[in-house]
C-alpha cells in the first residue's frame, strides 16, 4: 500500500511541475533579437554576402540559430575568435579551415578611361560607395569601400581592380614603430622576461603599473590594458629604470598603435553598417513610391471616360 | 533574529558550500574562466537554490511527513530541482538569450549541482523552520556566488601572469582553489 502511495506522490509531483512548465513556456516572451544584435555587432559589416546570406544582419540571425561561425571571409580569424568567445567555444562547429582570406585592406578602384558609364556597379554596391550616373564615368569612394568584391562581377567591361587602400599608406603599419626605440636598449631586450622589481612603477609619473601592462600585452590581452595605455604619456622613464632593459615605452607605443587601428576599423565598420541600412531604407522608399505611382496611373486609367480603354473598365460602370 | 543571522553567516562563510564542504565544484571550475559568466551562473544558481529550498521544505513537511514517506525525499527533491532548473532555463532564455548561450551546458547541469540537493537535504535534516530554511538557502547561494566571483576574478588576473607552461590552465586553478579553501578555514572559529 505504501508503495502505491509513494508512486502516486511521485507521479503527482512530476505532473504538477510539468504543468507549471508548460504554463511558463506559453507566458514568457521570446526575445531572440538581443542575441542577434550582439552577433551582428561582431561582424565586419561589409555586407558582401560571401557567407551565402544577403548581408551581415541575416548572417547574424542564422548564427543565432546555429549556423557555422566561419563563413565570413572579410572577418577572418579575428571574427571567428570573437564569435566563439561570445557564444562559447563549442558553438557552431567548424566545417571549413577558417576564414578564407584575412581582412585584406583592399579597396575597389575604377580604371576610369575604360568605364562605359553603365551604372551596373552602382546597384551592386551594398554600402553605396560608388558614385556616378548612367552615361558618365563612375568612381569608388575609397574611404567607404569595404573591399567586398561584389562590384567586380557586375562590371561588363572588367574595369574595376582591387588595390591597396591609400588610406593605409597614410598610417604605416605599426610594426615599423619600435625600430627607432630599440636604440635605447640592446636588440634582445625586447623579449626579455620581466623580473618583477617594480622599479618602473616607482618612476612612472602617471602612477601606472607598467610591469602589469607589459604582462597583459605579452599575454595578448592588450584590450584589457587599454585604459592604462591611454593614460601612458610615453615619457619612457620606465625604459631607463628597467634593469633588464625591456623597452616598455616602445612596446606600449606599438600596442597603442594597434589598438588605435582596431578602433578605426570598428568605426569604419559602423559607418558601413549605417550606409547599408540607409541603402535598404532608400530602396524600400523608392519601391513604395513607384508602387504608389503605378496605383495612381491605374486609377486614372480606370476612372477617366473616353480614354480608349473601355475594355478594362468594370461592366457596372459602362 | 540572532539565530537567523547565525544561520546566514554559517552558510555564507563558516560552512561555505564550495570551499568548506566541497559541494558544487563542477561549476566552480567550469564557468569561472572569466567574470561575466561566473556572475550569471551565480545569479542562476542563487535563484534555483532559494526556490528549491522553499519547495523542498514545503514538499517534505506538507507531503512526505504526513504520509510517512520520508525515505522518498531524495527522489522527490531531485524531481523538484529538475523542474525548477527547467523553469530557470526558460526564464533566462526569454530575458537574456546571450547569457543563456554563454552558460550553455552548465545551466541544465545545475540540476546535478550537489550544492542544490545538499542545501535541500541539510535544511530538512536539521529540522529548520521555513524562515530558517529560506535564510540558510540565501546564505548558501550568496556564499556560492561570492566564491565563484572571487575565483573568476583571480583567474582573469592569472591570464596575464608569467606562469611556467606546466602550470597554465587547470593546474594553477586547482592550486588557487586549494589556497582559497585554506583561507576560508580561517572562518571556522566564528560559528
Amino acid at each position: 500500500m505504501s508503495m502505491l502511495i509513494a508512486a502516486a506522490v511521485l507521479v503527482g509531483v512530476a505532473l504538477l511541475l510539468g504543468a507549471a512548465l508548460v504554463w511558463a513556456r506559453s507566458r514568457l516572451p521570446n526575445n531572440e533579437s538581443a542575441l542577434t544584435d550582439a552577433i551582428d555587432a561582431l561582424l565586419p559589416q561589409t555586407q558582401c554576402a560571401q557567407c551565402g546570406y544577403p548581408g551581415c544582419r541575416p548572417y547574424a540571425e542564422a548564427v543565432a540559430n546555429g549556423a557555422a561561425l566561419d563563413l565570413c571571409p572579410p572577418g577572418g580569424k579575428e571574427t571567428i575568435a570573437a564569435l566563439q568567445n561570445l557564444l562559447g567555444s563549442d558553438a557552431g562547429a567548424s566545417n571549413r579551415d577558417g576564414g578564407a582570406n584575412e581582412a585584406s585592406g583592399l579597396v575597389a578602384k575604377v580604371r576610369e578611361p575604360e568605364c562605359v558609364g553603365c551604372a551596373l556597379c552602382l546597384n551592386a554596391c551594398p554600402v553605396d560607395a560608388i558614385v556616378g550616373a548612367p552615361g558618365f564615368m563612375h568612381t569608388v569612394l575609397e574611404r567607404q569601400c569595404t573591399g567586398c568584391e561584389l562590384c567586380l562581377p557586375a562590371c561588363p567591361v572588367d574595369c574595376i581592380d582591387l588595390v591597396r587602400a591609400p588610406i593605409q599608406a597614410l598610417h604605416p603599419p605599426a610594426a615599423a614603430a619600435p625600430k627607432r626605440h630599440r636604440a635605447f636598449t640592446s636588440p634582445a631586450a625586447a623579449d626579455a622576461p620581466c623580473i618583477g622589481c617594480n622599479r618602473c612603477e616607482e618612476v612612472c609619473p602617471e602612477g601606472l603599473a607598467p610591469q602589469h601592462l607589459l604582462r597583459l600585452v605579452r599575454a595578448g590581452q592588450s584590450s584589457q590594458a587599454a585604459a592604462g595605455l591611454r593614460a601612458c604619456i610615453e615619457c619612457r622613464l620606465c625604459d631607463r629604470a628597467c634593469p633588464t632593459q625591456i623597452p616598455l615605452g616602445g612596446v606600449f607605443r606599438l600596442t597603442k598603435g594597434e589598438l588605435a587601428q582596431r578602433a578605426a576599423k570598428e568605426a569604419s565598420a559602423t559607418a558601413a553598417k549605417a550606409r547599408f541600412q540607409a541603402r535598404i531604407a532608400r530602396l524600400a522608399e523608392q519601391e513604395a513610391a513607384a508602387e504608389a505611382r503605378r496605383a495612381k496611373r491605374l486609377g486614372r486609367l480606370l476612372h477617366q471616360p473616353n480614354d480608349g480603354c473601355d475594355e478594362f473598365r468594370q461592366p457596372s460602370q459602362g | 533574529m540572532a539565530e537567523l543571522a547565525l544561520i546566514l553567516f554559517g552558510a555564507l562563510l563558516v560552512n561555505n558550500f564550495v570551499l568548506a564542504q566541497f559541494l558544487g565544484l563542477c561549476p566552480f571550475m567550469g564557468v569561472t574562466k572569466s567574470f561575466a559568466p561566473a556572475l550569471a551562473m551565480s545569479a542562476a544558481t542563487a535563484f534555483v537554490l532559494t526556490l528549491t529550498a522553499i519547495a523542498c521544505h514545503l514538499a517534505h513537511h506538507g507531503l512526505l511527513v504526513p504520509l510517512g514517506l520520508e525515505w522518498l525525499r531524495i527522489i522527490v527533491f531531485i524531481v523538484v530541482i529538475a523542474g525548477v532548473v527547467q523553469f530557470t532555463e526558460l526564464y533566462l532564455r526569454a530575458v537574456s538569450p546571450l547569457a543563456h548561450r554563454r552558460l550553455g551546458i552548465y545551466l541544465p547541469l545545475i540540476t546535478t549541482n550537489c550544492a542544490v540537493l545538499g542545501v535541500a537535504l541539510l535544511t530538512v535534516g536539521a529540522g529548520r523552520s521555513l524562515p530558517g530554511a529560506i535564510v540558510f538557502a540565501v546564505g548558501a547561494a550568496a556564499g556560492f556566488g561570492l566564491v565563484l566571483m572571487m575565483f573568476s576574478a583571480i583567474r582573469e588576473r592569472l591570464l596575464g601572469a608569467d606562469l611556467p607552461a606546466a602550470f597554465q590552465g587547470a593546474p594553477i586553478a586547482l592550486v588557487t582553489a586549494g589556497i582559497m579553501s585554506l583561507g576560508f578555514l580561517g572562518f571556522a572559529g566564528l560559528g
